[in-house]
């Protein structure tokens, strides 16, 4: 545990595992839980004194706590939500949909978006990336991935090899024969028709 | 401009209908009609695009919007032909927000509090909007099991029911499970039609909608239940969660689940305390939220247990049977999405391509057993215990909430009606997570949160109520708890 102020208010940028749970930092929670400690242990003194039953001062304390410590983590929260905000405004802003989608995922969606102008029909896809796997078929809707597709998109597949001589595909025990590329974007991107 | 009036047009038709049914009834003010419209009209546009598919009309914008046309010109021909307004007429005028903000016999410092806390609300939630305005739809879940089915029906206008039952709604299309319901992709559609292009910023939209939707909702309960600085403070702490903040920016269902159960439990309180028209709401958002995701009948199934008891035990019988009445009529409309499900087959048992391959590594050749398989795993609990005390997502309402709890010196009836409804719902996942092979989800470390998404909302309602009861726990008063605090 590193204990200076920076980190203490560190906020994780937005990733993919941002949409199952936010990164807390042990620091502010071990702040967190002494504040809601310092307030139910200093409340329940203070409304004692002030003539208060010790279970009715308690209970005051406790939502004093309850506010007290739920308003201090809001700052925190929000003040990380406003990193998020600036940090995308700087990415983001003044970008039409299509120039953020390039920002985001990059050769993928170039790809994709060239293999989408060449492909007419229903397609086959080897990887062995599986977010290229999910994210190559969400980019190239309407169009309708199924088995023995006359289109072959291959993308990042470290078992694909194609041999531009004898028109051949092979994907380990599967050699497709007479195929012939459509869409050349990069060694390990590439888009091959069954003739 | 046009993905505005895609989703004005669902809040004009919920406004309308909420403007009818609350006729007679003045406690609801105009902000808070305005806020339960989106959510109340869009499952209807979507429940009628659905029906318009399963009879294979195609899904443009005309035959899409053709039908809200002609129920927002009727509903309002009727509303003006028996003279309803469209702006209640509020009991207590000087009660609201801005009167105590204009006031000369509050003190400054107050107003000024009140202000600040008014102008950090609105600013987080603008915030919301800009941010799902500079993202593409990015989350694993929604672009590959929400948006990819929107993207199908859309390119198709169609909902692809000329195949195999197994390969409706474009062949499990990217990552889609196909019993999801259909209200999400749906809500996509409608406003891509509008659009006329399917823009992968602009079909988020509405995803906003329902958290601003939800903020208000919210803030009127804890306003009527606590003073003004404290529910401004409420809705703060609730609004911090930043994961709910950033589900609202993307196509997950979760925190739209989270809304429908929160406007449940709002009309469901209300009903209880005496306004009678909500009974009809409690039933139409009930059934609404069935349309969100799956799981919602664990919230539904037990809420109508606790609204028969309710209307048993504390309602004369001609009262008890307008009010069944109202309550259960409008899950006739959920009737034909059930039995489409049902009759091809496409339950919970129907497990997309994903799925298949995830389980038949453990039940081999007929993965379907996952669904009759019992096993028994106590050491979850450990994990519930942990994440409640942890403070990770949802700001210390998980931490507060069991201490609030059993500080509660006697629950008033109406808290134990919505208890019901909420624990069994929040024990059905520990029982999935327990007994079944549904606890290889939970060893995944955060479904936990996800789940706790769409019940958050209702957890911070309880903890207001919870609040004011400790408050109130000094008063002789009987059982039923009087409306709000001291102001």
């Amino acid at each position: 545990m590193h204990w200076d102020f920076q980190h203490i208010f560190m906020y994780p940028p937005i990733s993919g595992s941002t949409i199952n749970s936010v990164f807390l930092s042990p620091e502010f929670r071990i702040i967190e839980y002494a504040l809601i400690a310092s307030i139910l242990i200093i409340g329940t003194i203070y409304f004692t004194l002030k003539s208060e039953k010790f279970p009715d001062a308690l209970r005051k304390a406790v939502i004093t706590a309850f506010f007290t410590s739920g308003m201090f983590y809001a700052i925190y929260a929000d003040t990380g939500w406003s990193q998020w905000m600036v940090t995308d405004v700087k990415h983001y802003w003044g970008l039409s949909t299509e120039e953020k989608l390039e920002k985001m995922d990059g050769d993928i969606y170039k790809f994709a978006m060239q293999a989408k102008n060449k492909i007419s029909d229903d397609y086959q896809i080897y990887t062995t990336n599986e977010y290229m796997y999910y994210r190559i078929q969400y980019y190239l809707l309407p169009l309708i991935k199924r088995n023995h597709a006359p289109y072959l998109v291959v993308i990042d597949d470290d078992e694909a090899l194609y041999d531009a001589n004898k028109r051949v595909l092979t994907r380990g025990q599967t050699v497709i024969p007479d195929v012939e590329p459509v869409c050349v974007f990069a060694k390990n991107a590439y888009v091959l028709k069954r003739r | 401009m046009l993905t505005f009036i895609a989703i004005l047009l669902p809040t004009l038709l919920g406004f309308l209908i909420i403007s009818i049914l609350l006729r007679h009834e003045v406690e609801t003010p105009l902000g808070e009609r305005i806020a339960l419209s989106f959510p109340l009209g869009s499952v209807i546009i979507t429940l009628q695009i659905f029906l318009l598919g399963f009879m294979r009309i195609p899904l443009t914008l005309f035959n899409t919007a053709f039908p809200v046309a002609i129920e927002i010109i009727a509903l309002a021909s009727w509303m003006f032909w028996q003279k309803i307004p469209l702006v209640p007429i509020s009991p207590e005028p000087g009660r609201s927000l801005r009167c105590e903000l204009t006031s000369f016999q509050i003190h400054w410092a107050k107003k000024l509090l009140m202000a600040g806390l008014l102008i950090w609300i609105t600013a987080k939630l603008i915030s919301v909007f800009v941010m799902t305005g500079l993202r593409p739809i990015y989350s694993w879940d929604a672009w590959a099991e929400w948006t990819a089915g929107a993207k199908v029906f859309f390119y198709s206008h169609s909902l692809l029911l000329d195949a195999p039952a197994q390969d409706f709604f474009g062949q499990s299309a990217v990552h889609r499970i196909i019993y999801y319901p259909l209200h999400n992709p749906l809500l996509q559609l409608w406003i891509s039609l509008w659009d006329g292009t399917f823009n992968e910023i602009s079909v988020k939209f509405f995803s906003p909608v329902y958290l601003l939707s939800l903020a208000v909702c919210f803030y009127y309960f804890a306003a009527r239940e606590m003073n003004r600085i404290a529910a401004l403070m409420m809705l703060i702490i609730f609004l911090s969660s930043p994961l709910m903040s950033y589900h609202a920016t993307e196509l997950n269902c979760d925190v739209v689940l989270g809304t429908y159960l929160l406007l449940v439990a709002v009309s469901f309180l209300k009903s209880i305390r005496g306004n009678r028209p909500y009974w009809t709401l409690t039933g139409i958002f009930a059934t609404e939220a069935l349309f969100i995701k799956e799981q919602a009948f664990l919230f539904v199934l037990p809420l109508i247990l606790s609204a028969t008891i309710y209307l048993k035990f504390n309602m004369d019988k001609t009262h008890a049977r307008i009010a069944m009445r109202s309550f259960f009529i409008p899950f006739l409309a959920i009737l034909p999405w059930y039995f489409f499900i049902f009759y091809y087959g496409l339950g919970f048992e129907a497990l997309h391509d994903y799925g298949y391959s995830v389980m038949t590594e453990i039940f081999g050749d007929d993965p379907n057993r996952i669904n009759t398989y019992f096993t028994f795993h106590p050491e979850i609990l450990t994990g519930y215990l942990y994440w409640f005390v942890s403070l990770n997502n949802f700001n210390v309402i998980l931490f507060f909430f069991p201490v609030l709890l059993v500080m509660q010196m006697r629950f008033s009836k109406e808290s134990l009606h919505l208890l019901l409804p909420i624990a069994c719902y929040m024990l059905s996942f520990i029982f999935l997570y327990m007994f079944t092979m549904f606890f290889s989800w939970f060893m995944w470390g955060v479904i936990f949160f996800r789940n706790t998404l769409t019940f958050y909302p209702v957890l911070c309602l309880l903890t207001v109520l919870l609040i004011k009861n400790i408050q109130q726990s000094k008063a002789t008063s009987p059982l039923e708890c009087s409306n709000g605090m001291k102001r």
